[in-house]
């Protein structure tokens, strides 16, 4: 009982000793998929793919709904900020799995199927010339289906 | 009052004895004499205070309110330190911007880098002191979520751009 009080004591020295140095560096490590959506995806998409409201899609909860309708899994690479990502398409497939199943696994279709690199490499040549018609077509064809997604 | 101190008094003599206060004293002293070598980051604190760079801020004094400060590897725009902020924290009057960009440094005296998050604090003019442009890893402003020479207030209300801050968000695996 005595020693206890005598450590916290030191440690409280100690702490009052320190309070003027910087914080150090977090030195946290993220796995690899994480680690490229920190580096790539959390600065607009935000740490739960949050997004923005009308100013940068939501994940969390409806990134997985896209893949429920046809046209859907194409887009998801399509999009400006996938295809002209600085990514690889091994990356692409392997961040996109993650967030998918991380922030909308309730969303995802039965008998979900992880993208592969391959599937990368067709879908992300192909240009979006209007996204928001794109997007709104996916979004009416699961409106069709009783699911509704946030405006973008 | 006096018999309040007298039970005391003699509460504490039956269940000490003045050798024990004497090892505890003695206990207390060398905890003192060892607080300077527990472990702190003294890597950081250097870094901290390191010398600037000729030519490579606008700013005075050390540490990171200079342009070289190792944090600021891929910043572009006016230091918050030397803006009434910090470098993890918006000046008041301001509002962090909900997104940001990302690049990585290396810490300096380590062989690793950290991954860090530039915001933009939005709100007021700019605040025009201690300019800092460093690029390493800014792509041009087509590849724009690796470009630092757009104003990343986009998504707050308010889009007058004042100072940047550079926060660590983990160290790259």
């Amino acid at each position: 009982m005595k020693r206890p009080l005598l450590l916290s004591l030191i440690l409280t020295m100690a702490t009052l000793a320190t309070a003027g140095e910087p914080p150090p560096p977090s030195h946290q490590k993220y796995p690899a998929p994480i680690q490229l959506y920190v580096m790539n995806c959390w600065g607009c998409h935000k740490p739960g793919g949050e997004g923005i409201p009308s100013t940068v899609p939501r994940l969390k909860d409806t990134v997985g709904n896209f893949l429920r309708v046809p046209g859907g899994r194409e887009y998801l690479i399509e999009v400006p900020g996938v295809a002209g990502s600085a990514l690889s398409n091994a990356q692409v497939a392997e961040v996109l799995n993650w967030l998918l199943v991380t922030f909308s696994k309730d969303q995802l279709p039965p008998g979900f199927k992880p993208y592969t690199e391959a599937e990368v490499a067709k879908y992300r040549p192909h240009e979006l010339n209007n996204i928001q018609t794109v997007r709104d077509e996916l979004v009416a064809k699961l409106s069709a289906q009783g699911i509704a997604l946030p405006p973008q | 009052m006096d018999g309040l101190v007298e039970r005391l008094t003699r509460s504490v003599a039956q269940r000490t004895s003045r050798r024990s206060f004497l090892v505890r004293l003695g206990q207390l002293a060398m905890g003192g004499a060892m607080l300077p070598l527990l472990p702190i980051d003294r890597v950081t604190s250097k870094a901290h205070g390191q010398t600037m760079s000729e030519g490579h801020s606008s700013g005075s004094g050390g540490g990171d309110t200079t342009c070289d400060y190792w944090r600021y590897c891929a910043f572009d725009g006016f230091l918050c330190t030397c803006c009434g902020g910090s470098i993890t924290e918006c000046p008041a009057g301001t509002v962090a911007s909900p997104t940001a960009w990302v690049g990585t440094c290396k810490h300096p005296g380590e062989a690793k880098e950290y991954i860090v998050a530039y915001r933009d604090c939005c709100g007021k003019a700019q605040c025009n002191r201690c300019m800092c442009d460093n690029n390493q890893g800014e792509m041009p402003i087509y590849r724009t979520q690796l470009n630092n020479d757009t104003v990343w207030c986009f998504g707050s209300k308010e889009m007058t751009y004042h100072c940047t801050t550079a926060v660590i968000l983990g160290e790259k695996a």
